[in-house]
């Protein structure tokens, strides 16, 4: 995944940012599987945060044993909660769909950050514009990924 | 954020990619927390051994030459290399002359269509406003 943009998170204190990528460890392996997207993508998230190394630490030590998402929200911030959900659904979206467990994280977490199922479509939908946008990426510099020409 | 394919790479590649990075990052002699955080994000994605990451951290104190990051990139690697140049020398708001002619040198090196680079600015700013919309959007739906 690619963070395009300064992202607001940096302005959130290192707690709250540890608190979201320990939520995308938790959406990541609703599953019951985590796979080398959604570790890349973990990984990818927690520099965008410079997260501090032993925070990193932390969080991948939870990849072997995945805590409660209600603990993890516990304590957390409305902001950073929105933000763990809009990168959790980028998240979840790296294996290609979004499967049942994934879904009721991503609603789970869009009810504490105060908002509604609708509200979660909404960003669902701004999640798959960044499948067409990154297509495009690859095709600029002729690298594309089977089924980018479908969605250019 | 955006799918990506860099963790698929072989891992020498991976460690290519990321110098080259590295490079980019100095290249205009100064190193903002916007272009240090794509810098991170994108090692992250590479998801380099830890004795890698520390080689890569430490050509930021020493930026190795870009005749030197070119030779050891594969072709895969260094479009998606250049791709990314462009998205760290954008993060700051502004691309320098420097910047510019480092990228510049890149696509050649990779023997890209002339109009790459200003193909991939364009994209870039396009994310930009894709950002941007999600902001708005986390903004803006509230109860």
């Amino acid at each position: 995944m690619i963070c395009l943009l300064p992202d607001a998170v940096l302005s959130l204190a290192e707690e709250q940012r540890r608190k979201i990528a320990c939520v995308l460890v938790m959406v990541a392996a609703a599953d019951g599987a985590l796979v080398r997207e959604e570790i890349s993508a973990i990984e990818s998230s927690m520099g965008l945060m410079m997260l501090h190394p032993e925070s990193r630490e932390e969080v991948r030590q939870l990849l072997t044993q995945p805590p409660e998402l209600d603990s993890i929200l516990d304590g957390m911030e409305i902001p950073a909660i929105r933000i763990a959900l809009r990168d959790s659904a980028l998240l979840a979206s790296v294996d290609g769909d979004y499967d049942e467990s994934e879904l009721w994280a991503l609603k789970r977490i869009a009810d504490a950050g105060g908002l509604t199922e609708e509200d979660l479509s909404k960003i669902l939908d701004w999640v798959s514009d960044s499948w067409k946008l990154s297509a495009n990426g690859r095709s600029i510099i002729a690298f594309p990924m089977p089924g980018d020409d479908a969605m250019l | 954020m955006l799918p990506d394919t860099v963790h698929k790479l072989p891992q020498a590649e991976r460690f290519a990619y990321a110098k080259l990075l590295a490079y980019m990052t100095r290249v205009d002699n100064e190193l903002t927390v916007e272009e240090m955080s794509m810098f991170e994000q994108r090692l992250g994605t590479a998801l380099l051994s830890p004795k890698q990451r520390d080689a890569i951290r430490s050509s930021l104190k020493n930026p190795p030459s870009l005749e030197e990051c070119l030779s050891n990139l594969g072709p895969e690697a260094g479009r998606l290399a250049l791709r990314d140049a462009v998205l760290m020398a954008a993060s700051d708001g502004t691309v320098d002359e420097d910047e510019r002619e480092a990228l510049d040198a890149i696509a050649e090196h990779l023997d890209l269509l002339p109009d790459a680079v200003n193909r991939l600015l364009k994209w870039t700013v396009e994310g930009y406003s894709w950002m941007q919309r999600g902001y708005d959007l986390l903004n803006d739906l509230s109860r």
